[in-house]
């Protein structure tokens, strides 16, 4: 898949790059677009040389560039103006680099193109800019279906040799009411079933993944919250990256403050990337 | 950024200036201005400021404040429709249980804050920095990403950096990493991982000798230290299992009371009552339902809890931990300081051969080591490394040296280094300047100038001696040639070594811990060690403590035992079956493992405990159940993520709260009993009002005198019982086993329940009756007829609880066998239920308020007759029972 990076020259946007430049690298195509949105017909001289940065960054790397700089009325638009394969092509971008109370994702335009069903979109944010958008281990919570996985299984593609340990997680959620109430028998056959589910899960990505230097870990919760318990394996497994699917229901209604989403990008102890394959 | 094939550590000190966007100058104004603009400052300060009114109010949004006002505004609208009934005190009342249960909600999350204060503290207000090409000090907060900073000796780091430059640069990560030895660090290119790194410094830490200069990579909230601070304070806290309990029982409780209200209020409207009378008896019959009293007095019952664990050393920092640490099922613990006394001293100095040194060898051993030590010395005192300061102390008191001369007389000293596993340093000797080399026997082994046969034999030698539990450390070293005496080239100087001898340190075991970890083992909990010793160390402390037995280890020692490596390359699922077969010691750890461990045994529906000292161990103190801080040896950070501190930092004292914890739930359910059993004779008035044509024998006041006044102090007298012994011979208790168990409604409301209401409801008819009253007669509501019979109804009430708040002391005993005069609060449960009966009746500023009327003597003493009825019944019943126990346990 193709890589169109939404660059806003800020520095933020220069730590998403360099998960931009590393997808690009694993893509069959080897270019990155780089796409930065201008409110005049010239670009600043800074975001020119920032722009210039990211190419050097390319072109050690055997990567070839394509800058596209265009006036739209918001990134979105100017994003999708610049797609010419919106099927085949990843679109990377970043989230706020601080949640205000908006949130993170809620209303950028990395919302509004997930929201855009034919798009491939990945939102980053970076809590870790040290690890330089190389991730060891990642985390790949999923909500129980294994072709749900499909978008994350293409994204751990592309971020390839990098990984080193993917480990899908399951919280099997149920409500506060029933939490409360379940006998140690229950909690059992609800985690046996949660261990099967995610077992096939982990077995069906190792087959997508087909690389034997990735070790691939699973692991199955019941939970009356699941945040909260992917950010508890996050930090006890020292996940560096965690791929979670925005779900349609959230991109549809928007984003709340204590939407799933919201809460895991303002909690995540590490760098997340929130993805919405086309289709 | 040039590259992007490695992380930080991986980059060449070149190339980090590219990756960061930065320059030996550092950075220009405008840059700085963008970036802060961009990331924000360089603190650990929340987005948002603490919004102390959103949050209080939020707190009268939960679903048991929201009950308690709506049932306040109800009276209050009573109140105004009909002035005399006094609803509005019942309003009042349940406003200010509603305010109280929020207001303590509200605090316990304000103190949750209060730790972000705390990690505050271990940021610098100023550095050094580069800026437009020349140094300037400026504040911590103004730095950003692409800053160079300087870093010296006694400087607190402010942000993560990439260091390019540096001159024996060590520093302390104890903030970070809990690991109080000090590492060298330099600048050249690592592939280990990022929090491994030795060419990065991590915000919070110390600089403790040398100087260096670093590119700024990650401030505030994105440092590692930041993280643990954001993990510690984002983390939401498990629900205890009381509060599920708790939800649960009030939920259940108001459905039963609200769904009896409607279908009466609906019956009353087809009946064609009036709103008004319809109205008061829907709200009769909810009061009647809901045990108002019954959430404060848990809420005071764990107060009182708290206060008698504080008593015992455990303060408890969130109430429901009271409850939740009677329920644990494991307890992950740290051995030094915890299980041990942490008093490192020296028990054997050896010689090669395994032979003891002779008095004369041991001092001149001991004193060479000293030149390999870091001693400070305040008022006379050595302090530092442990391990030296034992030597000093033994030195001191053994053989009366001067160990600060000693010291003093230091030519070169090489502090410890955590992956070289040893110290050295040249002091002056008999012949000449002699250098020392002091440290784990593997460290030293390579630098000894003997063949491998003498090593082998010192191998078993140092095995014999690491066996037995104790540190074994060598000492080795040889005289310089005075070409070399001015030699500060490591390397160079370790070799050829002689070796002087072995130091065997004991940490000895807390006097109490033996005892307490068998009480463990009696009451079903799992003890897992958690140590960053070498594994045969804690395998020997955990035979002598009695975590594992002799059987454990004899043959299978690898089975209780898994070191930090290898749960480092371990999945969940083969943790979790480590765990279920036995295994409880995890060796060689580092504190971050600590929550692989507690999310291994959640996974299985554990209750876990853990304890925790370090910055680094506040996301699994958080995370675990129950999280037990030190509050002696703790850092602020341990102790506000935790549940409860431990005040002595004692294994011994966890044992204690669990037994605490134990009783108050035992407690608990106690008086849970107790006050749904009134709530029987509560409820039949309403209902039989309803059904037939019979007056109201207990008006809502009436009830509430009950459930907010005479019951709480019975109900008090049940959450202040004792510990049995039997406490701790019962495993924990099962998961999902709730307060409000099917046993529990059965015995309150059909048959204690029905006891109570059948010979009250007899007494109110007796005196109806004998009054002049006939079936289906109407009575006025300040007829004295009708005062008398609601009098002695209520009175009755009173009184059998006395025989319900004895009975519910022993599970199958009377209650009496435990001795009345034991709890004294018991006693005034009793005097009050007692003297409240008799007021009702005789005394007129209580019957005016309560609208009762006296009866004849004789009926009082009638009443008086139910105290035994069911104190015996509910005997018989207990009888019955443990026959059925005995025989299914047979």
């Amino acid at each position: 898949m193709k890589v169109l990076f939404a660059y806003d020259g800020s520095i933020n946007g220069d730590w998403v790059a360099r998960y931009a430049i590393h997808l690009a690298s694993n893509s069959k195509q080897r270019v990155l677009t780089i796409v930065s949105v201008i409110e005049k017909e010239f670009a600043s001289e800074a975001l020119v040389e920032k722009i210039d940065r990211i190419q050097t960054a390319c072109h050690d790397r055997g990567i070839a560039t394509d800058v596209r700089l265009i006036q739209a009325v918001s990134v979105a638009e100017g994003v999708i103006r610049a797609l010419d394969d919106p099927g085949g092509t990843l679109i990377v971008c970043s989230v706020r680099t601080r949640g205000d109370a908006r949130g993170y994702l809620f209303g950028t335009a990395a919302f509004q193109l997930m929201r855009n069903a034919a798009l491939n979109t990945v939102a980053f944010r970076i809590v870790q800019p040290g690890l330089l958008g190389n991730p060891h281990n990642i985390l790949l919570p999923v909500a129980g279906r294994p072709l749900g996985i499909s978008g994350g299984v293409n994204l751990l593609h592309q971020l390839g040799t990098s990984v080193r340990h993917c480990r899908v997680f399951h919280a099997l959620t149920v409500s506060a009411n029933r939490y409360c109430r379940l006998t140690a028998r229950e909690m059992k056959q609800l985690r046996l079933q949660g261990d099967s589910l995610v077992t096939a899960v982990g077995r069906h990505l190792a087959q997508q993944l087909d690389n034997p230097d990735i070790l691939v870990d699973t692991s199955a919760r019941v939970s009356e919250d699941w945040v909260r318990e992917v950010i508890i394996d996050a930090c006890a497994y020292k996940s560096d990256l965690i791929i979670v699917e925005a779900m349609g229901s959230s991109l549809r209604r928007g984003f709340r403050r204590n939407d799933p989403i919201e809460r895991l990008l303002n909690q995540t102890p590490c760098d997340i990337a929130i993805h919405r394959q086309s289709g | 950024m040039v590259d992007a094939r490695g992380q930080i550590q991986e980059t060449s000190a070149e190339d980090v200036f590219s990756r960061l966007q930065s320059s030996a100058g550092g950075l220009s104004d405008e840059d700085v201005t963008e970036r802060r603009r961009q990331v924000g400052k360089n603190t650990i300060e929340a987005d948002r400021a603490f919004d102390w009114p959103q949050r209080l109010l939020y707190q009268f949004t939960q679903f048991f404040t929201l009950l308690l006002l709506v049932s306040a505004v109800i009276c209050f609208v009573a109140d105004h429709l009909q002035p005399d009934e006094g609803m509005n005190v019942l309003g009042w009342a349940l406003i200010a249980v509603a305010c109280l249960n929020a207001l303590f909600s509200f605090v316990q999350e304000y103190r949750a804050e209060r730790a972000m204060e705390e990690l505050r503290k271990f940021l610098p207000h100023t550095v050094t920095v580069m800026r437009n090409g020349t140094s300037a000090t400026i504040e911590a907060v103004d730095l950003v990403p692409g800053d160079v900073i300087e870093v010296r000796e006694g400087d607190r780091i402010p942000a993560d950096a990439r260091l390019f430059e540096c001159a024996s640069l060590m520093v302390n990560n104890a903030p970070l990493t809990g690991e109080a030895l000090s590492i060298d660090l330099n600048a050249d290119a690592t592939d280990a991982e990022l929090v491994d790194a030795r060419n990065l410094v991590f915000a919070g830490c110390i600089v403790v000798r040398g100087h260096g200069r670093a590119v700024v990579f990650a401030t505030g909230v994105r440092s590692q230290f930041g993280r643990i601070a954001e993990l510690s304070r984002q983390l939401t806290r498990t629900t205890s299992p009381l509060e599920y309990e708790t939800r649960h029982m009030v939920r259940v409780l108001t459905l039963i009371a609200v769904t009896m209200g409607a279908v009466f209020f609906a019956y009353g409207l087809l009946a064609e009552r009036s709103l008004w009378v319809n109205l008061v008896f829907m709200m009769g019959i909810i009061v009647a339902n809901v045990p108002e009293g019954l959430l404060p007095t848990f809420t005071l019952s764990l107060a009182m809890g708290s206060l008698r664990m504080a008593k015992r050393q455990v303060l408890v920092k969130s109430l429901n931990a009271v409850e939740t640490l009677g329920a644990l099922h494991v307890i992950c613990t740290d051995k030094t300081g915890t299980l041990t006394k942490n008093t490192l001293s020296i028990t054997e100095t050896v010689c090669a051969d395994g032979e003891n040194l002779t008095d004369a060898d041991a001092q001149a051993m001991l004193v060479h080591a000293l030149a390999a030590c870091d001693l400070a010395f305040e008022k006379g005192r050595p302090s530092g490394d442990p391990l030296d300061v034992a030597i000093a102390d033994h030195l001191t008191l053994q053989a009366d040296v001067d160990v600060a001369a000693v010291v003093q007389d230091i030519a070169e000293s090489f502090p410890f280094d955590l992956q070289l596993r040893r110290s050295a340093g040249i002091a002056p000797g008999a012949e000449g300047p002699c250098f020392v080399v002091k440290g784990a026997w593997e460290a030293l082994r390579p630098m000894l100038g003997l063949n491998e046969p003498e090593l082998s034999r010192i191998d078993d030698v140092v095995g014999r001696l690491a066996g037995s539990g104790r540190r074994v450390i060598a000492v080795a070293g040889r005289n310089l040639a005075p070409s070399e005496a001015a030699q500060t080239d490591r390397e160079a100087l370790e070799r050829g070594l002689t070796l002087h001898g072995f130091i065997c340190l004991e940490d000895p075991l807390r006097d109490e811990v033996v005892d307490a970890v068998s009480r463990c083992r009696a009451a079903g909990i799992g003890i897992v060690m958690i140590t960053g010793d070498h594994p045969e160390t804690a395998v020997a402390i955990a035979k002598r403590a009695g975590i594992i037995t002799d059987d454990e280890t004899g043959t299978q020692s690898k089975k209780t035992t898994i070191t930090g490596s290898e749960l480092a390359e371990m999945r969940e699922d083969e943790i979790v079956e480590a765990l279920q077969k036995g295994i409880n010691i995890f060796a060689r750890t580092t504190p971050e493992q600590k929550m692989k461990i507690v999310v291994a045994f959640q996974r299985i529906n554990n209750v876990v405990g853990v304890t925790g000292d370090g910055v680094n161990d506040a996301p699994a103190l958080k995370a675990a159940d129950v999280g037990i801080a030190m509050g002696q040896s703790g850092t602020d950070v341990a102790r506000e993520a935790a549940h409860v501190v431990l005040l002595d930092d004692n294994f011994a004292s966890i044992v204690n709260g669990i037994e605490e914890g134990r009783a108050i739930h035992a407690n608990i359910r106690k008086f849970t009993n107790y006050v749904l059993v009134s709530n029987g004779p509560e409820i039949i008035p309403y209902i039989a009002f309803m059904l037939f044509p019979v007056p109201l024998a207990l008006n809502v006041i009436q009830i509430l005198s009950i459930d907010l006044g005479t019951d709480i102090v019975p109900s008090i007298a049940l959450g202040q019982e004792r510990p049995t012994p039997e406490v701790m011979k019962e495993p924990p208790r099962a998961m999902g086993e709730g307060l409000l168990t099917r046993a529990v409604i059965l015995h309150s409301y059909g048959f204690l329940g029905l006891i109570e209401a059948a010979v009250s409801m007899g007494l109110f008819f007796w005196v109806l009756v004998d009054g002049g009253w006939t079936w289906g007669g109407d009575i006025a509501a300040n007829d004295p007829l009708y005062q008398s019979a609601t009098g002695i109804a209520l009175a009755s009430i009173l009184l059998m609880q006395i025989g319900n708040l004895i009975g519910r002391r022993s599970r199958f005993g009377s209650g009496l066998d435990r001795g009345l005069f034991e709890n004294r609060l018991i006693i005034l449960g009793i005097v009050l239920q007692i003297v409240f009966s008799w007021a009702v009746l005789y005394a007129p500023p209580v019957s005016s308020v309560l609208a009762t009327g006296p009866v004849d003597l004789h009926v009082y003493a009638a009443a008086w007759l139910g105290v035994p009825l069911i104190f015996g019944l509910d005997y018989t019943r207990k009888l019955i029972a443990r026959s059925w126990s005995d025989k299914r346990q047979a």
